[in-house]
């Protein structure tokens, strides 16, 4: 499994999930398509592509909100956790029906005229400093190119050359992106619709992601507190038989690094947290065959070093333990990955 | 490694087996997902205003007969069956205006082939640009001389629109979202109209000039497509109203 790529593989769960995505997505189009036309009064035209233009806006905003709803759920009640699986499709998905709204709408307003599209977009309207006559589509604009620069890097290709964690940096400019979207729905249709509906649902919305995000924090923070060192600068996780057998404890130490700390075959292990593939938690994956294996993707290493049994190559940090005293201790220092360490045999006779 | 997915409910991430209980979770959120998106995708669709009741009928092409004036956009002046001139304004297919290709028929009879815009009883003509469209008239056209009246002063509330798009061309054809392209076509050419509301919501049209009755163009683009305020004098040219205002006074609300 080296440090080539390696696709993370389909099932049926991911594709009925999809599904029920694309589903939805026709959904909302179709429902709102056909009540805007059913809803007309007498003597009303309406003009078809004015209506996909709000439709694909709609939904595209709505799938957003959804998707970034789906990582605080998780934190929250593992139940939703398989909901992270698709997410990225999601997020492409969210980027074309984005692109099919910028398309129609640059298409049908700016198009037909002698000047180029593009152009005439940032041309028509230049009241950067009013509010009543604000551009914003260019925020549109903005939001949209980040989020195609996040459905292009969003392949495990990507991943893998950026290293999990600048990957993950970068995708969090989904919220810059989020935001840039909030204001021009928010200076845009909203500011030209009287309903109430419009501008209480964006806020609703928002409020809804924000609060999830600020629920989870907080929820999240109390199960998942950092552990101190004690005076000798190891930290104390409890005696041995507060780990199930062939699972971990996950430790959270002063400098914001997770330790997964494993017991297996009366013996204590401890390993970074964070899988080499995707950053998965593999303090949440189990002992299988004698390796510890991520819950995510199944990648597996050797809990006593930290690498991945033959032929694969993949490494990651290990951590000294000892046990006194009845007490498993872990060293916060993470040694190189792949060093070997020597787990700490349970004596169960001085446990007793 | 082993890439065989082992059957254990913890590998949620590559195993498509649910434990049953993550799988009752999933379909209730699916469910309740669903019924979500299309409830909000109904209150979305049923809460928009109107549409306006313009029209733009591309496929009826026709051949009329009047006298072209431009003071200050272009129109074609037509007799009526009661003897009143009706003015139809001219305006392009695309966003673009036809006052250049009109000039040198200022004041004279002429054909135009064009396809009709309505709304209300406002009339334009999108002259069909890619082919013949205007030529010397083939019949006696009746051109009795320009009726003008001065209708006093105004303060008035409304939108500066785009003729063309308010009439027609766009549904909607006003507001925030339709600015950008309202603001394009008037600097392409399009003629600018003042589309008055008063507070009852009822709605008056008036041709937007500058004092003196001369075109505006670059001089509101800034203040297209946002509800403004602007005073002026009302001045009727045969069956149109225009509302002559100096673009300095025209104030956002
Ligand atoms: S993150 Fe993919 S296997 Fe661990």
């Amino acid at each position: 499994m080296s440090h080539q790529f390696t696709p993370v593989q389909w099932n049926g769960f991911k594709w009925r999930y999809d599904a029920i995505v694309l589903f939805g997505t026709i959904l909302f189009v179709a429902v709102f398509v056909g009540l805007t036309m059913a809803s007309r009064q007498p003597g009303e035209s309406l003009a078809p592509v004015q209506i996909l233009i709000r439709a694909f806006g709609a939904a595209a905003f709505l799938l957003l909100n959804i998707i970034l709803s789906i990582g605080p759920l998780a934190r929250i009640s593992a139940r939703f956790k398989p909901l992270l699986y698709n997410r990225r499709h999601m997020g492409v998905w969210c980027f074309s029906l984005a692109l099919t709204h910028a398309g129609l709408t640059l298409m049908w307003y700016q198009g037909f005229s002698a000047l180029n599209p593009v152009v005439a977009l940032f041309a028509s309207n230049v009241q950067y400093t009013s509010i009543a006559g604000f551009p914003f589509e260019s925020l549109g604009v903005a939001a949209l190119i980040l989020l195609a620069m996040l459905a292009v890097s969003s392949h495990d290709y990507w991943q893998a050359a950026l290293g999990a964690s600048v990957w993950k940096r970068i995708h969090m400019g989904v919220y810059v992106a989020y935001g840039l979207l909030v204001m021009h729905v928010m200076l845009g249709i909203v500011q030209e619709e009287k309903a109430e509906f419009y501008p209480a649902s964006v806020i609703g919305l928002f409020c809804i992601v924000a609060g999830l995000h600020i629920f989870s924090a907080f929820t999240g923070r109390v199960t998942d507190r950092r552990v101190k060192a004690s005076l000798d600068g190891w930290i104390n996780i409890g005696p041995p038989d507060k780990i199930a057998e062939n699972r971990a404890k996950i430790v959270r130490t002063e400098s914001d690094a997770r330790i997964a700390v494993f017991r297996y075959d009366g013996k204590i292990s401890a390993v970074s947290n964070v899988c080499a593939h995707q950053n998965g938690p593999l303090g949440e994956g189990r002992i299988v065959d004698g390796c510890i294996t991520c819950p995510w993707h199944g990648w597996q290493y050797r809990p006593e070093d930290g690498r991945s049994p033959a032929p694969f190559e993949e490494k990651i940090s290990t951590y000294r333990v000892q046990i006194d005293g009845g007490m498993v201790y872990v060293h916060p220092d993470p040694l190189p990955p792949g060093t070997p360490t020597k787990p700490a045999v349970i004596d169960e006779a001085a446990n007793v | 490694m082993s890439k065989t997915p082992k059957k254990d409910e913890f590998f949620v991430g590559y195993n498509a087996k649910l434990s049953s209980a993550d799988r009752r979770a999933m379909i209730l959120t699916a469910g309740i997902g669903l019924v979500g998106v299309a409830l909000g995708g109904a209150k979305a669709a049923v809460h928009q205003q109107g549409w306006g009741s313009g029209d733009w009928d591309m496929g009826e092409v026709r051949d009329i007969e009047g006298i072209v004036e431009q003071t200050p956009y272009p129109v074609l002046r037509t007799a009526a069956l009661d003897g009143q001139m009706r003015s139809v304004s001219l305006v392009c297919s695309s966003k673009c205006g036809a006052s250049a290709i009109l000039a040198p028929y200022e004041g004279k009879p002429v054909w135009v082939r064009g396809t009709v815009i309505s709304r209300g009883r406002h009339r334009l003509l999108a002259v069909v640009d890619n082919q013949d469209w205007l030529g010397d008239a083939k019949n006696a056209v009746a051109a009795p001389p320009v009726e003008e009246e001065y209708l006093g002063l105004a303060a008035l509330n409304g939108e500066i629109l785009d003729a063309k798009c308010w009439a027609g061309a766009m549904r909607p054809g006003s507001g925030k979202t339709h600015k950008a392209c309202a603001s394009l076509c008037i600097r392409m050419g399009g003629t600018p109209w003042f589309v008055a509301k008063d507070k009852a919501g009822k709605r008056a049209i008036f041709v937007l000039t500058g004092p003196e009755g001369e075109p505006l163009r670059e001089e509101v683009l800034a203040m297209v497509g946002e509800p403004v305020r602007a005073s002026g004098k009302l001045m009727r040219r045969d069956d149109l109203v225009q509302f002559r205002v100096d673009p300095a006074v025209i104030q956002a609300v």
